[in-house]
């Protein structure tokens, strides 16, 4: 009976190959990181940012007894430091589209020259220097 | 069928116009405000039945931007006010309490407010009358035990029915002028008295002396009364000091049946006037109140003032007071429904059936409008108004579709809207004839403290703006604060031209009085110190014509005279001028509070200010109270 002869185990690779499938390993790693970081860094979708901007609104008038009147660049700031990566015009957007759906209102300074940080305000032509943000009713 | 744009076109006013809800007291808040703002009703409603069933006090702070509607909301409150039941609960008492502006006594003027409040509404006898009837009845019950069947058989004279027999207690009770006494006396360790001030009780129980009835009311609101008054009521002193100011307002608000309301409007006001420390002073007055006292305060204030006072504010009363959410802008739909019950009137009255209720304004203007701008409730009626104004000149109504700018103005609005100094008179006449008509400054005593802030508020700003009254200038105003427990001495007014002191200005000592005359010997007596002491070269006091010091004030007269050697005396004022002087007070205090409008701009304190010191009617009789000296003055300086 002719014996079946396993198949020959494969030669160890050369120095030149190993190396090809380490470069290819650490390639394979760095998009998968890329990818990563591309997703713990991008800006939030307009969901997610309008409820961002809620929850710190009401936790920030909780917190610091506001009255309901919510300084913008407060806001601004306290997005910051939980890490919202959204830029001053994506919070701006964010702010008024919150305002069109009637979810929030948007104060004007009654002392534009005497706010503390104007511009972080909101400044539109024919209401003045928006800079507070009251939660409405629900 | 009536053409609805002729009723708009007829209507003698327009139906849009806002009115300042401070002013017309007793009128009837506009018919949106039941519409708009349920939530802060709400709240209100229940610090109020909170009041009623815990007995302890409630505090809530209402905040909106100016022309939110604020005041009107305390006009819906106090329209609402009184004894009478509010459907199954019940009724409550509702008083108005002006800015503070002397640090130094708060709980004085928020004393002198509530009882004037109360008596203006008609409650306070009626609160000491059923305090007196419960005392009787505990009285009673005590001799009854006890087998004094004397003191059984006299009560029971006066004692019929049930608890809301009071006024019929008061009639039989008046017959017995001594009962009073003996109730005090029987009744002070027994509840209800118990849990009062002790002379809060004597005075109170007194009541049944119709000789003393009046002379009570004028303790409590701590007015300086004469000894012999004072021997009516069984005690020393008035109420000339912070800790029995307290007492008062903490014994009313304990013994009466109805849960107390004080409202207290425009906090920034008493900010702007005091500064931080008197915005402390009043709240630390007010949470001692609320450890205290059973009653509902209910504060409004501007959303960003508050930011600001807030950090003034002692930490406890922060603690403490129930702040609403911002009042929130009218959508679309509230819009048009305030729009809509302002027009209503006009409809019902004619009997026209307009398109749809807010016609001509369509709900597509009105969503264009409150979408664009976010206008306040104020800002919605002003922009109506505009366009409603616009059409009433062109004498054509057009249903308006969408937010398109007022045209632009023809030559009878520039003539209409270019004058604001015209606008500012038209607005200062209405606040004089709201003064006229207002019961709770409807007596001279009841205005006194307006007359005296609103004297000071024109000499001072005749001493900033370099304004000559008279033909002599102000220098300055001094007016010291009132001490915790000793009455205020008088405002000092330096005047130039010399003749003063060595080498300053003449001084004049200034007080309003507008007590009956034989309560003035005090604050006469304490002008005539100011001059003796080289405290001032003269003094002045300022009364009312309606209520001069006739004969029977002997003692007033003499020093009087003795003040005009001086070159001060007493000067009286016309009652016209002096509601024109407190309808002046009333209007800066408003423009303090971002609370008057001129085409739709707002006026500052400054602007109305120097408004004020432009009208002749306003500086003459300021100018009427310094001539004397004036003439005194000159003399001297030309001596000198």
């Amino acid at each position: 009976m002719k014996r079946v002869r396993p198949a020959a185990s494969p030669s160890r690779p050369g120095a030149g190959a190993r190396l090809a499938a380490v470069e290819a390993e650490v390639a394979a790693l760095r998009e998968r990181l890329a990818a990563l970081e591309a997703r713990v860094g991008a800006a939030p979708g307009d969901p997610e940012l309008d409820a961002a901007v809620l929850a710190a609104v009401a936790d920030l008038d909780a917190r610091l007894r506001y009255g309901g009147l919510v300084p913008i660049p407060d806001l601004r700031g306290e997005l910051r430091r939980r890490g919202v990566a959204a830029d001053d015009a994506a919070v701006t957007a964010a702010l008024e589209r919150l305002e069109r759906a009637w979810r929030i209102d948007l104060g004007a300074a009654q002392a534009p020259a005497q706010v503390a940080d104007r511009g972080a305000g909101i400044d539109r032509p024919g209401r003045g220097l928006l800079y507070y943000v009251t939660r409405r009713p629900a | 069928m009536i053409d609805p744009a002729r009723v708009l076109l007829d209507a003698p006013r327009s139906p849009l116009a806002d009115p300042v809800a401070r002013l017309d007291a007793g009128a009837p808040p506009p018919p949106d405000v039941a519409r708009v703002h349920a939530a802060v009703r709400g709240a209100i409603a229940e610090a109020i039945d909170a009041v009623a069933d815990g007995r302890r006090a409630e505090m809530v702070l209402v905040t909106g931007e100016p022309g939110m509607g604020k005041t009107h909301q305390l006009a819906w409150l106090r329209a609402r006010a009184g004894g009478e039941p509010r459907g199954d609960r019940p009724g409550y008492a509702c008083v108005d309490v002006p800015p503070l502006k002397d640090a130094g006594a708060p709980f004085t003027h928020l004393a002198r407010y509530v009882v004037q409040g109360l008596s203006a509404a008609g409650l306070l006898e009626r609160i000491l009358w059923d305090l007196v009837r419960r005392v009787a009845a505990a009285v009673r019950a005590e001799a009854d035990d006890q087998g004094d069947d004397d003191v059984v058989a006299r009560i029971d004279q006066a004692l019929v029915g049930a608890d809301h027999y009071a006024l019929a207690f008061r009639a039989l009770a008046q017959e017995d002028p001594g009962l009073g006494p003996l109730l005090y006396q029987r009744g002070r360790r027994l509840p209800p008295l118990a849990t009062l001030p002790a002379e809060f009780g004597r005075v109170a129980c007194r009541i049944t002396d119709r000789a003393a009835e009046r002379a009570i009311v004028d303790w409590l609101r701590a007015a300086e009364l004469p000894d012999e008054d004072l021997a009516l009521l069984d005690v020393r002193a008035g109420v000339d000091g912070e800790d029995r100011a307290f007492e008062v307002v903490r014994a009313l608000a304990t013994c009466t049946a109805r849960p107390l309301v004080i409202c207290l409007d425009q906090l920034e006001s008493t900010a702007g006037l005091l500064g931080a420390d008197g915005v402390a002073r009043l709240f630390t007055a007010l949470m001692e109140l609320y450890q205290q006292a059973p009653l509902c305060i209910v504060l409004m204030c501007q959303p960003q003032q508050w930011i600001e006072l807030r950090r003034d504010v002692p930490q406890a009363a922060l603690d403490r007071v129930r702040v609403l959410p911002p009042l929130a802008k009218p959508t679309a739909d509230e819009a048009a429904a305030i729009v809509a019950s302002r027009l209503e009137p006009l409809w019902a009255v004619a009997a026209a059936a307009p398109p749809y209720p807010s016609w001509p304004f369509s709900p597509a203007f009105l969503t264009d409008l409150v979408g664009a701008s976010r206008p306040t409730i104020r800002q919605v009626l002003i922009e109506c108004e505009a366009r409603l104004a616009d059409m009433r000149r062109a004498g054509r109504v057009v249903e308006l579709a969408l937010s398109a700018p007022p045209g632009p103005p023809t030559a009878i609005d520039r003539g209409a809207r270019g004058d604001r100094t015209e606008a500012l008179r038209a607005l200062l006449d209405r606040y004089a004839r709201a003064v006229g008509e207002r019961r709770d400054l409807g007596q001279p005593k009841f205005r006194q403290e307006h007359l005296r802030e609103a004297l000071l508020d024109v000499l001072r700003g005749a001493a900033r703006f370099g304004l000559r009254l008279g033909g002599i200038g102000v220098a300055s105003v001094a007016a010291p604060p009132k001490p915790r427990n000793a009455p205020r001495p008088p405002a000092v007014i330096a005047l130039d031209g010399g003749g003063g002191g060595p080498d300053g200005p003449w001084r004049l000592a200034l007080d309003v009085h507008g007590d009956e005359a034989r309560f003035a010997y005090h604050v006469l007596e304490r002008l005539h110190g100011a001059v003796a002491d080289g405290g001032a070269e003269s003094a002045v006091l300022v009364r009312e014509a309606d209520a001069p010091l006739g004969d029977g004030a002997r003692r007033s007269l003499e020093l009087a005279r003795t003040l005009a050697e001086t070159g001060g005396g007493v000067v009286y004022l016309a009652r016209d001028v002096a509601v024109s002087l407190v309808a002046a007070g009333l209007f800066l205090d408003a423009a303090q509070a971002a609370e008057v409008l001129v085409d739709g701009r707002q006026v500052s304190r400054d602007e109305a200010l120097a408004f004020v010191l432009g009208e002749d009617p306003v500086v003459d009789a300021v100018a009427a109270i310094l001539p004397r000296a004036v003439r005194i003055a000159t003399r001297a300086a030309r001596v000198g």
